[in-house]
């Protein structure tokens, strides 16, 4: 019998309903520590299966790349307990969010479609909770709706499975495509369906935004491999890419940026994935843990300047990098790696994830790495070089926050300077392309050049996005309103329906036979 | 031993005139509660005398089946009978501490309310089965008017005349059955009742399916529910809501596959008529509980969906389906008796508006809202998920894939009114005051959040009691051997 870590977090998850309210810290940094110790260092082969409810249910997998993904995930829920460190926060909030980060890590073990289903319910329900704990009771509707559409379609997909094959595998057969589809595309937030992203995300607190970013939408990516293992949509990938950072362009507040470039960088997954190839598949899981990491930095660095600036518009920063070194180089390493630059992780997997990709695809990818250059030397160039705006904003870090900037900037480096260091990847031949190192210049080259001219065109180009939920919920209202037109409260009208049904189902019954 | 059974039957009884004299008026809820605790008791003993797919028959007076009364248990009406127990009980012990006028008429009309749903329950007669439904009923009334305000009354007179037509229609189905066979037996009827002319076959069965579907709150005879649950007393909905309902559609299949057999209803295109009647609830009562103002009248809505999804869950006709509707009775009844008692605690004069800012006043309460809200729209780690699984597969298996689909949606048409809820009791209000509950209120309501959750947990071990269960309605053979031996 193999536990996974998610499982053993979960059951270390009830302990911080007990343990005295002082060690809590200490406590959910220990457990995860270990649990990332124990992914990292002692994969276990091997699987855990049982009956449940006349289902059979296989919650432990062994797979590399599970494997990888996971040590990433506790990684970054070890970095997260030290950002959080020394904040006060309530016994609800470490409760919730160590179960939020055992869902996430046990949905990557499981094998069959019912606990698949569970973990991706509870991943949701999990950070629900976790913003009513922080009490932004108003953010949740709009979060919970999108996720739980996501989840009923994916609920259909699998009970059409179901009755075709019979079986709890968690790859859909093809008449569910359409289902699966749609519910990964919800719970990955590529355009269109990026609202509840931009509805939670920028507008949480910064240390509920950190843990969010890590998780929520990786999954999605993730289950894609899971549920559509024979299906090829790479060039998807490439076109939410560019486009996200087309949208990304227009964005002055750092989150709502970071937030579409959350979504550009989940096509390079998509493009990955779809590929089919092991190489890309593999290029695209790293790029998860990659992607993890320095978009953890990055919205690390957002929350803290908003902390500290109590906004997180970069116009209105303004050169901070003058009055904090460690985090203005903190976000060079991130803007790097999101780019591509070698040395940095980014460029590692990027080079991977498109070794086998369709020309068009993989011109499409190189044409958002520029993008994602020019974005960032936006971000960079207004929130940290340029002239000086707060003059008396006092800027100094605590040590949780000093550790996780470090710490995480280092493992991008690591990452990708010496990727065999920690993990042996056997299939691969390791081709250095130099492309995506020229992309990021030649980002930075136009950023310097014509940058107005570039925001101008992505104003044009891209629309605003229509709110279609709000015209659903209209129609929805409006449907209600009649419906409640027929419930008068007459009692006559409701001895006519009954005796009618009873007429009218005597006649179906007697017709049909 | 099998003696048992009729003092799980008469039990109710005793113990409701014996609270008309002096020491039951001095302590009502007291004997109330030793009552139904003495009756939980009598079916844990049925229930150990009972092996795996045994049925006790015991003629009543020892006429034989074909004259006289028989009672016959099964781990079926054993189920419904603890369900029925279970919400009785903490039914009591929630009102215990509510202001009711005259407690001890109260507490014998909810006992003899549990005595006619235990006769619906137990009873293997179809003219003896109509009694009890009658007494159920009657008593219903009074309590849905307990209060005797103008909108109990309302709501009381309107649940009158729609349960008159519904017991009117199963009288008939009752008669021309005796008329067919000249027994009152189901099980002494079921032979001559399946070779009977097609014709009335038919008429029987749609007797049967549209008068137990009043009591039931089926579509289109739902109408009356909202009036009567939102009139009556927050304790009094739970009860009605959490068991009545059920019994109404335990009957209705229990009658049917005895009478019939399992697969001679399902070649009559019987199940794709009650599963759309299911559809039409389920739309119904989700729509229509989007948007109110009131709490009890939101529930019986939601209610009324939740009796679709049951009678979708039995009307495919297949094990996973069967399963997935009798757990989701006892799900289903549980949650809804929890959250009708939230309703009467945290809202004055029932507004929705009242609940603002909840969260400050009792966290403890609004967080077993939370729960219970997340369990009704079906989201683990919840038992109400489980149910609805089974449920959506069964109907996937036997290839009603937008019966399943609309269920699953249904998940997110109740959040659509669930979700506003929660917003409102964690928006912070101006009111300071703390909310204090009684001990035994906080710690029912505590109760079924616990069971509800350990229930998810559990759920490898409660499978096979309820396949158990489901193959007593499926296969009734052991039910009909056990009557025939009678003789």
């Amino acid at each position: 019998m193999v536990l996974s870590g998610g499982i053993i977090l979960f059951i270390c998850a009830l302990g911080t309903l007990v343990i005295p309210k002082r060690f809590l810290s200490q406590y959910c940094l220990l457990t995860t520590a270990f649990i990332f110790v124990m992914h990292w260092f002692l994969p276990q082969q091997g699987q855990f299966s049982f009956e449940f409810f006349g289902f059979d249910l296989e919650l432990y997998v062994y797979h590399p790349l599970r494997q990888l993904v996971a040590s990433a995930f506790s990684f970054y829920a070890l970095i997260f307990f030290i950002y959080v460190f020394g904040e006060q926060q309530s016994r609800w909030f470490y409760f919730l969010s160590m179960m939020h980060v055992a869902a996430a890590l046990s949905f990557l073990f499981v094998n069959d479609s019912l606990s698949f289903f569970i973990f991706w319910e509870l991943i949701a329900v999990s950070v629900v909770l976790l913003v009513l704990e922080q009490g932004y009771h108003s953010l949740i509707s709009t979060y919970f709706y999108y996720q739980m559409t996501s989840a009923v379609l994916l609920f259909i997909g699998i009970g059409i499975t179901y009755s075709v094959s019979n079986s709890l595998q968690l790859a859909v057969v093809p008449a569910a495509y359409p289902f699966v589809i749609l519910a990964v595309c919800i719970k990955m937030a590529i355009l269109p369906f990026h609202v509840w992203m931009l509805e939670t995300y920028p507008k949480v607190p910064p240390t509920l935004a950190v843990l969010l970013s890590g998780y929520g939408t990786k999954v999605g990516v993730f289950s894609l491999w899971l549920l559509l293992p024979n299906l090829k949509f790479e060039v998807i990938g490439g076109i939410v890419a560019v486009v996200a950072i087309l949208y990304a362009f227009k964005q002055h507040s750092i989150r709502r940026f970071l937030s579409f470039h959350i979504i550009s960088q989940i096509g390079y997954m998509i493009a990955g994935i779809g590929s089919l190839s092991t190489t890309s598949v593999t290029g695209a899981m790293l790029h998860i843990v990659n992607h993890i990491i320095y978009k953890g930095l990055l919205f690390m660095i957002a929350g803290i300047l908003l902390t500290k600036f109590g906004t997180d518009n970069m116009l209105e920063i303004r050169g901070a990098g003058r009055r904090s070194p460690l985090l203005f180089v903190s976000a060079i390493v991130a803007a790097a790696s999101i780019a591509g630059m070698p040395p940095f992780n980014g460029y590692f997997s990027k080079t991977l994830l498109t070794q086998d990709l369709s020309s068009i695809t993989y011109y499409l990818l190189t044409i958002a790495t520029v993008g994602t250059a020019i974005s960032f030397s936006k971000f960079i160039h207004y929130t940290f070089l340029a002239q000086e705006k707060q003059l008396q904003t006092d800027v100094s870090l605590p040590v949780t926050w000093q550790i996780t900037l470090i710490s995480l900037s280092f493992t991008c480096l690591i990452l990708g300077i010496g990727p065999a260091l920690f993990w042996q990847p056997t299939v691969l031949e390791f081709k250095p392309l130099l492309t995506s190192g020229f992309a990021v210049f030649a980002g930075i080259t136009l950023f310097k050049w014509k940058f107005e001219a570039i925001h101008h065109i992505a104003v044009l180009i891209t629309p605003e996005t229509a709110s279609v939920s709000k015209k659903i919920a209209f129609i929805y209202g409006k449907a209600v309103i009649r419906l409640r037109g027929f419930h008068t409260g007459n009692i006559q009208d409701y001895l006519l329906w009954f005796f009618a049904s009873f007429v009218l189902i005597w006649i179906c019954m007697f017709l049909w036979i | 031993m099998n003696e048992l059974v009729v003092f799980v039957l008469i039990y109710p009884l005793l113990f409701a005139v014996a609270l008309q004299n002096r020491v039951g008026k001095e302590n009502p809820y007291k004997v109330g509660i030793t009552g139904i605790i003495m009756g939980i008791l009598a079916l844990v003993l049925l229930n150990n005398t009972l092996g795996k797919g045994e049925v006790i028959a015991y003629p009543v007076g020892g006429w034989g089946y074909l004259k006289g009364i028989v009672i016959a248990v099964d781990q079926l009406s054993l189920l419904l009978g603890g369900l029925i127990h279970f919400i009785g009980l903490i039914t009591l012990l929630f009102s215990s501490k509510q202001f009711i006028l005259k407690p001890h008429i109260f507490v014998s009309l909810v006992l003899l309310c549990i005595m006619g749903l235990n006769g619906m329950v137990l009873t293997a007669d179809l003219f003896n089965l109509f009694v009890f439904l009658e007494l159920a009923s009657l008593v219903s009334y009074a309590l849905v008017g307990y209060n005797k305000e103008a909108e109990g009354l309302e709501g009381a007179f309107k649940y009158v005349l729609m349960s008159f037509g519904g017991s009117m229609l199963v009288l008939w189905a009752t008669a021309l059955v005796y008329g067919i066979s000249g027994s009152l037996n189901i099980v002494g009827a079921a032979e001559a009742v399946r070779q009977a002319p097609h014709f009335l076959q038919i008429t029987i069965i749609v007797m049967y399916v549209s008068g137990f579907s009043v009591k039931a709150g089926l579509f289109p005879a739902h109408a009356w529910k909202a009036d009567a649950y939102t009139a009556a007393p927050a304790p009094v909905g739970a009860l009605l809501s959490g068991a009545s309902s059920k019994v109404a559609i335990y009957a209705l299949f229990r009658v049917l596959s005895v009478l019939f057999g399992w697969s001679m209803l399902s070649d009559m295109n019987l199940g794709v008529i009650l599963a759309t009647l299911g559809l039409g609830s389920i739309f119904i009562g989700h729509m229509l509980a989007f948007g109110q103002s009131r709490l009890k009248r939101l529930l019986t809505y939601s209610s009324i969906a939740h009796i679709g999804y049951i009678i979708i869950g039995l009307s495919v006709f297949n094990m996973l389906g069967t399963v997935g509707a009798l757990f989701h009775m006892v799900n289903h009844g549980l949650l809804k008796a929890g959250l009708f008692y939230f309703a009467a605690v945290a809202t004055e004069n029932d507004e929705i508006g009242s609940l603002k800012g909840l969260f400050r006043r009792s966290p403890g309460l609004a967080i077993s809202f939370v729960a219970m809200a997340l369990g009704m729209a079906g989201v683990p780690p919840l038992n109400g998920f489980l149910s609805k699984w089974l449920i959506v597969m069964g109907a996937m298996e036997a290839g009603f894939y937008i019966h399943a689909a609309v269920i699953v949606i249904a998940g997110l048409m109740a959040l659509f009114y669930y979700v506003p809820l929660v917003q409102i009791i964690f928006t912070p209000s101006d009111e300071k005051q703390v909310l204090v509950l009684e001990r035994s209120q906080m710690c029912v309501i505590k109760t079924v959040v616990a069971i509800s959750v350990v229930l998810f947990f559990i759920g490898n071990w409660v499978y096979p009691v309820f396949q158990e269960v489901a193959s007593n309605l499926i296969y009734p053979d052991g039910y009909i051997d056990a009557i025939l031996n009678l003789n």
